[in-house]
């Protein structure tokens, strides 16, 4: 019994293994090679990048909120500058939160 | 030999994965085949696969078999190509037109397989694939499907019978 199986498990072994394929492309390996490279190498760069608009992000708001406070408090009134001032910090803030979210939801897309 | 590729992996250098591709492509390619049925999308999935792979590399755990891992992810990938696309499974003579006369002859065996193959349901013939090809005790198989060992076996013995009426009848 055990060698009719035996016999079986081979005459099915030998049939299919006439079919087996061969992955012919040449090109498969590199191609896969530097996808996994690229892919790691921008997964990195993104979260770099992230890291770094984070610290912009953060310091140019440190810095506007200083300088704003310092024009206001040294002349005692609201002057140009402390308005202009003002108002870079809003667009720079809108700009910087809107790249960021960018930034943020393209790297869940990546993940 | 897959575990010193492994560490080499995970301590960052990523030409190291260039083994597991050379040492595994052919066979995930045989494995994405059954399920597809397609030679063009086999390719995609296996690299898809390997992709995971590397991805997934750190959390796989070195008491566990290598390939036993690999194939799950193969396999997974396969199945979720054929729902994603709705494959509908061309015939295997399609392949064959870019083939000459002669080619054809040199391949007649291994196209008559292929069509035997073909005729099985995914399921039956990855479970053929895994048991008689990488030669997988039902267990490894019940672990690389996700399917119950009684299912694997249902499935195999399934296939089995389908396989010899296919061959009766070609006869």
């Amino acid at each position: 019994m055990k060698d009719k199986t035996n016999e079986d498990f081979k005459a099915i072994k030998t049939f299919l293994e006439k079919g087996k394929f061969a992955l012919d492309n040449p090109n498969f390996e590199e191609n896969l090679m530097s996808k996994i490279v690229l892919e790691k190498n921008y997964r990195v760069r993104v979260r770099s990048f992230i890291k770094k608009g984070f610290i912009c992000f953060i310091g140019g708001l440190t810095l506007c909120v200083i300088l704003t406070l310092w024009f206001l408090f040294k002349n005692n009134s609201y002057e140009v500058i402390s308005i202009l001032c003002l108002f870079f910090l809003g667009i720079l803030g809108i700009l910087l939160t809107d790249n960021y979210l960018k930034l943020l939801s393209n790297y869940k897309i990546l993940n | 030999m897959d575990d010193f590729y492994i560490d080499k992996v995970l301590n960052g250098d990523k030409q190291a994965f260039r083994y597991f591709v050379r040492q595994y492509k052919d066979i995930a390619y045989n494995l994405a085949f059954s399920v597809v049925k397609n030679t063009h999308s086999a390719e995609d999935v296996v690299q898809e696969a390997f992709i995971k792979a590397f991805k997934g590399l750190k959390s796989f755990k070195k008491d566990a078999k290598f390939t036993s891992w690999f194939y799950r992810i193969v396999v997974n990938e396969a199945f979720m190509y054929i729902r994603k696309n709705n494959i509908d499974f061309v015939d295997i003579y399609e392949q064959t037109s870019v083939l000459t006369t002669d080619e054809i002859k040199e391949n007649q065996e291994w196209i008559s397989v292929q069509s035997f193959m073909r005729c099985l349901n995914p399921k039956e013939s990855l479970v053929l694939s895994l048991f008689y090809l990488e030669e997988k005790k039902i267990t490894e198989i019940s672990n690389i499907t996700g399917w119950s060992i009684s299912n694997v076996k249902v499935l195999l013995h399934r296939a089995r019978k389908n396989l010899k009426e296919l061959l009766n009848k070609d006869l």
